[in-house]
């Protein structure tokens, strides 16, 4: 059957509020105009309504499938941002790890004959912790900006950037700024800050691979 | 007759890494009706299995997936990556081995003592 304009739009008004992501909001509407097509008979509304029930378990069931494939992707980016982070030894990235470790190291060094203030390296930190957040919103608000649904890559950037940049404040306001939680030693806070730094750059360092890799290419 | 879906639970993947190696790529529509047409209706994949089948070898890297606009809806194609190629050489010699290892017990008579 061929379908007219209206009953396309029907179609997607009728699956639009039901999937999440537009991963599966495309598949789903692929798969009805696939079955309606070779059909013979004239359109009505009971044919969509059968595919959904019988072809997906109804709306529920693609809910359902919709969670699992969440789950297994933010999982799957996870593990690939692990990886890049465990990377970091690798010959590309070496230099500039031993670079960020000796000048961790000076920092260390300076600290135990001088007090070393420490404000413009937590300012950083903390901008530098944005800067995932600021690949996801460019994503999700300029690149997807006309796109009618969330890509179901959001949850992986989301949570991503978010985890970092509380690990960051939360261990500034634990121990590094100047009314912390903890009160500690000037040098403990080097040590605190300098791990932090390193730790930092190779989350960051290692979302950007995973962003430009695997998700900046994703066509859906 | 048409055979009972709990036979091919287990050979899912088997059967979606053969069909995308003789075929390059393809959507989920379009695999339902290849497995219908092969097995001449008597096997018929369900959707709410086969979707949830095909993302999960998305997710573990053993498809690769590409989006392209046919009638101006977007169509996701699944096709094989190097790790798929080499997962569905490993999953067709597993079901032929149990192939043969159920033709052996579904042959075996009673012996007499």
């Amino acid at each position: 059957m061929k379908l007219t304009e209206e009953q396309l739009a029907e179609i997607r008004v009728y699956i639009f509020g039901t999937p999440r992501y537009r991963e599966t909001y495309y598949e789903l509407y692929d798969h009805i105009l696939n079955a309606l097509e070779p059909l013979d008979e004239p359109f009505h509304f009971g044919l969509v309504q059968h595919i959904v029930e019988e072809d997906f378990g109804g709306f529920e069931g693609i809910v359902n499938q919709e969670v699992v494939y969440q789950k297994s992707i933010t999982t799957k980016y996870n593990r690939l941002l692990s990886s890049e982070m465990l990377n970091f030894y690798k010959t590309s990235t070496v230099f500039s790890t031993i670079a960020l470790l000796f000048i961790g190291y000076l920092f260390y060094d300076a600290s135990l004959t001088s007090e070393i203030n420490l404000k413009p390296m937590s300012v950083s930190m903390l901008v530098i912790s944005m800067v995932p957040g600021a690949y996801y919103l460019f994503k999700r608000f300029v690149l997807d900006r006309n796109k009618m649904k969330l890509s179901i890559k959001y949850d992986f950037l989301h949570r991503t950037w978010i985890l970092g940049f509380l690990i960051v404040n939360a261990t500034m306001g634990l121990f590094i700024s100047k009314n912390s939680v903890f009160e500690i030693s000037n040098h403990a806070k080097v040590v605190i800050c300098v791990v932090l730094a390193l730790l930092l750059n190779l989350y960051v360092r290692s979302f950007i691979k995973v962003y430009n890799k695997r998700i900046s290419i994703l066509t859906t | 007759m048409a055979i009972s879906n709990d036979l091919f639970k287990g050979t899912l993947q088997t059967i979606i890494l053969n069909l995308l190696d003789q075929n390059e790529r393809m959507y989920g529509y379009e695999i339902t009706q290849k497995v219908k047409a092969i097995t001449q209706g008597e096997l018929l994949l369900k959707e709410g299995a086969l979707y949830p089948a095909l993302h999960k070898l998305e997710t573990e890297g053993l498809l690769h997936t590409s989006t392209e606009i046919v009638d101006n809806r977007v169509r996701k194609y699944y096709s094989l990556s190097k790790d798929g190629e080499k997962e569905m050489i490993n999953k067709l010699q597993e079901a032929k081995d149990f192939i043969n290892n159920l033709q052996l017990l579904l042959n075996l008579k009673p012996t007499l003592s």
